[in-house]
């Protein structure tokens, strides 16, 4: 018996089986180029390939979903066939093809267009795999219920393994961040990531043990440590099945209702979290419109895509929090100089009241969706009443631009103040007097209160939630709402940590937004808090 | 073959939206339809290529039906460009 840890936590579970270790050596065929029909043909059987590889993954992916609108594309084809018509064969025809159109796409100033020539290199660069047979299946022969070993699990291998038949997986490399991390945590699927050294220690047909919640393996156990882990696994299945089952229902305390809500970092992030039984979002990051571009996304590309977040949450409430941003998380198009501490620079609603071309276009964005759904805005690091004072005055002044172009917007759209910094918290009475959310944004607001970076490990002791000074930061924020008569939520770690959550409920916080794997967690435990 | 050439209303010129709408109609046709610039020809059912021709509002586009009912395939598409408002 073998152990093996790491204190990376990729996703939670047990799981017990055989294990598959995979052989990622691609045996490179010969490529003879052949007459112009042959070429053709391998070209379209490629694409045809490509076509269906993409398909698997646009279900439960953004970027794949956009792969697929173009895929089929005659531009994409055409380029190829000019070049096979030349005598080219069809693998150079596809990079040269490939060339052609991205370096054309790239010169047109075109926001669209600039996003897509990222899509059609990808693209090309599966169709000239697919050519070469490169992209063999490293997960052939995986069988029901086996556990996955890898050196390192990539997006696009999700096209080719089945997260529903596989019972856990273990990487090599990794980070719990991970596109695939993320998936199996949706899942319920157990894994354990960055566990160097595991791909000497296993062999496929060995019985492995996947410890996710504590970042454990153990390879070959005995007879005593197996009938451990299977009777663990059971619970946490038992378990897991009594949180989806929460996860689904309205939760009241004394008569008032206590939400969860989840926080979102895209479009495909709410669809997720409405599906996981979010009662709304309570935070939409509307930075990844900014900085998946090199250029400032116009108003309609944000109204589009707050408008697909809307939609999604179908009525529930959708938190729009206005661009968040400074020198730790630059975009280079706004021309950020480097700070000595950017966490005290100019970032957020301070750039925001400076850039103010820019944000009206993100104001009448999030505006003009209001019309199609409960489409709620709010401001990020605001320390001054005058701050709030000004973002409202901005969107008043937006409002009334689209009233007078016609435009529909909900003219009571709620506006809400992230409490994220020592000064918020001491002047929250009169902040909560000129709006009608809080949201405690406990990730900077310990920092502040703190003075403790988050990512510094020297000081990682003081980065505490629980410390006496933040517990009274944030009942002193939930006083303040309740006297103003003022929803109060919170969005930062704190509130998906079930620990927290008897604490928080007991100061009377009626709005926990989550992480998208924490909402069935907190309602479950809600619901046992309040049985 | 039939052809016109048209300008450009649409005040933000042939941005995604309208091309992808432009491109789903051009697919429904029962025959070839073509946009034309002084630079160069691209299909109607190419969203990539009628985004590289790079439409600003107020381009001459020259659109051209073949094959299927010519005329009836060159109208919806004439309508449809002079239609864009947004």
């Amino acid at each position: 018996m073998r152990v093996l840890e790491t204190t990376v936590r990729a996703s939670e579970g047990i799981a017990v089986g055989r294990a598959f270790v995979v052989d990622r050596c691609t045996a490179s065929t010969s490529y003879e180029k052949g007459a112009p029909e042959v070429e053709q043909n391998r070209f379209e059987q490629a694409l045809q390939q490509s076509r269906e590889q993409i398909e698997t993954l646009a279900a439960d992916s953004e970027i794949f979903a956009a792969h697929l609108e173009i895929v089929d594309d005659p531009m994409l084809s055409d380029a190829v066939v000019a070049h096979i018509d030349e005598g080219d064969s069809a693998h150079d025809a596809v990079l040269q093809a490939s060339a052609e159109l991205v370096s054309m796409f790239e010169a047109i100033d075109d926001e669209y267009l600039a996003a897509r020539a990222a899509d059609v290199k990808d693209i090309f660069a599966r169709i000239a795999a697919n050519l070469t047979g490169g992209v063999k299946n490293p997960f052939e022969g995986v069988a029901e219920g086996d556990i996955v070993v890898d050196a390192e699990l990539l997006p696009s291998d999700m096209a080719l393994l089945d997260f529903n038949k596989i019972r856990g997986f273990v990487t090599a490399e990794g980070s719990a961040t991970s596109h695939v991390c993320i998936i199996a945590r949706n899942l319920s699927v157990p894994a354990v990531v960055g566990l160097k050294g595991i791909l000497s220690e296993v062999k496929s047909g060995d019985t492995i043990i996947v410890d996710g919640s504590g970042g454990r393996v153990v390879i070959e156990p005995d007879i005593a440590t197996l009938d451990e882990y299977k009777v663990r696994e059971l619970n946490h299945k038992a378990l897991l099945a009594e949180q989806q089952q929460a996860a689904g229902a309205e939760i009241f305390h004394n008569g008032e209702r206590v939400y969860v809500f989840a926080n979102a970092g895209s479009v495909e992030d709410v669809e997720r979290a409405i599906a996981a039984g979010a009662d709304g979002i309570g935070l939409f990051r509307s930075e990844f419109l900014y900085m998946q571009s090199s250029v400032e996304p116009s108003e309609q590309q944000q109204y589009e895509a707050y408008l697909s977040a809307a939609r999604s949450c179908k009525g529930k409430p959708l938190t729009i929090r206005t661009l968040d941003i400074g020198g730790d998380k630059a975009v280079p198009y706004l021309g950020f100089e480097r700070e000595e501490n950017p966490f005290l620079g100019w970032r957020a609603i301070r750039v925001c009241l400076e850039l103010r071309d820019m944000f009206c276009r993100q104001l009448r964005a999030i505006l003009r969706a209001s019309a199609e759904g409960n489409v709620r805005v709010m401001f990020p690091m605001v320390v001054t009443l005058e701050e709030l004072e000004q973002a409202k005055e901005l969107l008043e002044q937006c409002k009334s631009e689209l009233k007078s172009q016609g435009v529909a917007y909900d003219e009571n759209i709620k506006v809400g103040v992230m409490i994220e910094t020592p000064a918020a918290v001491l002047i929250a009475d009169s902040l909560a007097s000129h709006c009608d959310f809080f949201s405690i944004g406990t990730n900077d607001l310990v920092q502040y209160v703190m003075a403790a970076d988050r990512a510094n490990a020297k000081v990682a002791n003081l980065y505490n939630p629980y410390s006496k000074a933040v517990l009274r930061a944030i009942e002193m924020v939930i006083a303040a709402a309740d006297a103003a008569d003022v929803e109060c939520g919170m969005c930062g770690e704190l509130a998906s940590d079930t620990e927290a959550t008897e604490l928080l409920l007991g100061m009377h916080l009626r709005e926990y937004s989550v992480n998208i794997g924490s909402i069935s967690k907190i309602k479950y435990q809600l619901n046992n808090l309040l049985k | 073959m039939v052809t016109t050439t048209i300008l450009l209303s649409a005040p933000n010129g042939m941005h995604a939206r309208p091309a992808g709408e432009l491109v789903k109609l051009a697919k429904s046709l029962d025959g070839k339809v073509t946009l034309a610039t002084a630079a160069k020809s691209v299909s109607a059912a190419s969203m990539l290529g009628i985004l590289s021709l790079g439409l600003k509002s107020g381009a001459e586009i020259t659109v051209s039906a073949e094959g299927g009912s010519e005329e009836a395939n060159l109208a919806a598409v004439v309508d449809f460009i002079a239609a864009i408002t947004e």
